[in-house]
């Protein structure tokens, strides 16, 4: 077999990548060939100068490159934060608000059965029926459900009163009643 | 420097920082000088480099949560590097750049110790440079990275036959290519 038609071979042999039987062909025209052996070592020479590194250039660099993912990465966050943060109240409100509806909606809806629920004006615990001020009045509609909202006044003491929302239904037989936690006012 | 040992701190990002910006700014000081040393062979130029090797990272922050980073984060690194090196290169449509190539050279104490080793080094670099874009990024990820032919197959989305061919192909014409070089200096 002549030179040229190991050259594959020897590139491959170079950085290890030839199998067994291959190899010992290669290294048995090796010793027997010096054009061979010149290849070799110019192709050792090329992978040891392509393996060399610049390694304070390359630090410097990679440095940098870090300092400008981290700065665009800071960037996203910040933004991103910014958008999540104004919804959250509402949003937590809005599910209470939800919720309750939910609950008044699977109270009120016509079943089968005509059995009046049994829950009075008069059922609400002594505590919260003394909270209902008559000076706020709103009215909200649902499919089936008419609903009343009294909201409670504050009295003077340190932590705010729960809000207590009134549902009156169409079925007079049937009030349902909210408490709901209110964070203490800044002013 | 070993990557261990590169320094974590940022200016300006401590007092808003969370833990999961911290494991991301580990993974990239961890990983940024095999990216940073791969964009720079396969571009041989600084400013194309460091632009890729930033598009890389923010690339990994947009998956790695999804990454199994004990498994997958190297390979993946390895392939976003070189696909987003390939598509610079498409897009800048030129070889080498003469300054570049000094630069990159110039500055190792070894290369200030001979002058025709720092020669050749320039020589094989810009060799690299004209390999074809398979070619040239099986080479450096098999002899620069050291990476198994299995690997790079995998990477580079070719069989392990078509990368040693690739591999061998690059060798010789790397070797052509430096050797006229040198016959041409006696």
């Amino acid at each position: 077999m002549n030179c040229s038609q190991l050259e594959n071979d020897l590139a491959l042999y170079a950085g290890g990548d030839l199998s067994g039987g291959r190899s010992a062909a290669i290294e048995a025209h090796l010793e027997g060939c010096l054009e061979c052996r010149i290849l070799l070592a110019d192709l050792h020479a090329n992978r040891a100068l392509l393996r060399s590194r610049d390694e304070d250039a390359e630090a410097a660099l990679a440095a940098e490159v870090r300092h400008r993912v981290m700065e665009s990465v800071g960037r996203t966050r910040a933004s991103a934060a910014g958008l999540g943060t104004r919804p959250t109240f509402g949003w937590r409100w809005g599910l209470a608000l939800a919720a309750g509806l939910v609950l008044a909606g699977i109270l009120i809806w016509p079943s089968g059965k005509k059995a009046p629920v049994k829950v009075a004006r008069d059922a609400a615990p002594a505590s919260v029926a003394s909270n209902i001020p008559a000076a706020v009045t709103a009215r909200v509609h649902h499919r089936a459900a008419r609903t009343k909202v009294h909201a409670g006044t504050r009295k003077p003491a340190p932590q705010p009163e729960p809000l207590l929302v009134q549902f009156v239904t169409d079925n007079p037989n049937v009030v349902i009643y909210w408490i709901v936690d209110r964070k203490p006012q800044g002013d | 420097m070993e990557p261990q040992e590169v320094a974590l701190s940022m200016d300006g990002y401590a007092p808003g920082r969370t833990g999961e910006l911290a494991a991301f700014e580990r993974i990239v000081a961890l990983s940024e000088r095999r990216v940073v040393g791969v964009a720079l062979r396969l571009l041989n130029n600084r400013q194309d480099a460091q632009d890729a090797a930033q598009e890389v990272f923010l690339r990994l922050y947009k998956h790695w949560k999804r990454l199994d980073a004990a498994r997958e984060l190297d390979p993946w690194l390895y392939r976003v590097t070189v696909n987003v090196c390939r598509d610079i290169a498409r897009k800048r449509c030129s070889t080498v750049a003469m300054e570049d190539t000094r630069e990159l050279s110039s500055a190792g104490p070894d290369a200030l110790e001979s002058a025709e080793r720092a020669q050749r080094l320039e020589m094989v670099r810009r060799a690299l440079g004209r390999l074809g874009e398979k070619e040239r990024a099986a080479v450096v990820l098999r002899d620069v990275e050291g990476l198994s032919t299995r690997e790079v197959a995998e990477i580079l989305g070719s069989s392990e036959a078509t990368v040693r061919s690739q591999i061998s192909t690059a060798r010789l014409k790397l070797r052509e290519f430096t050797g006229r070089w040198l016959r041409g200096k006696t």
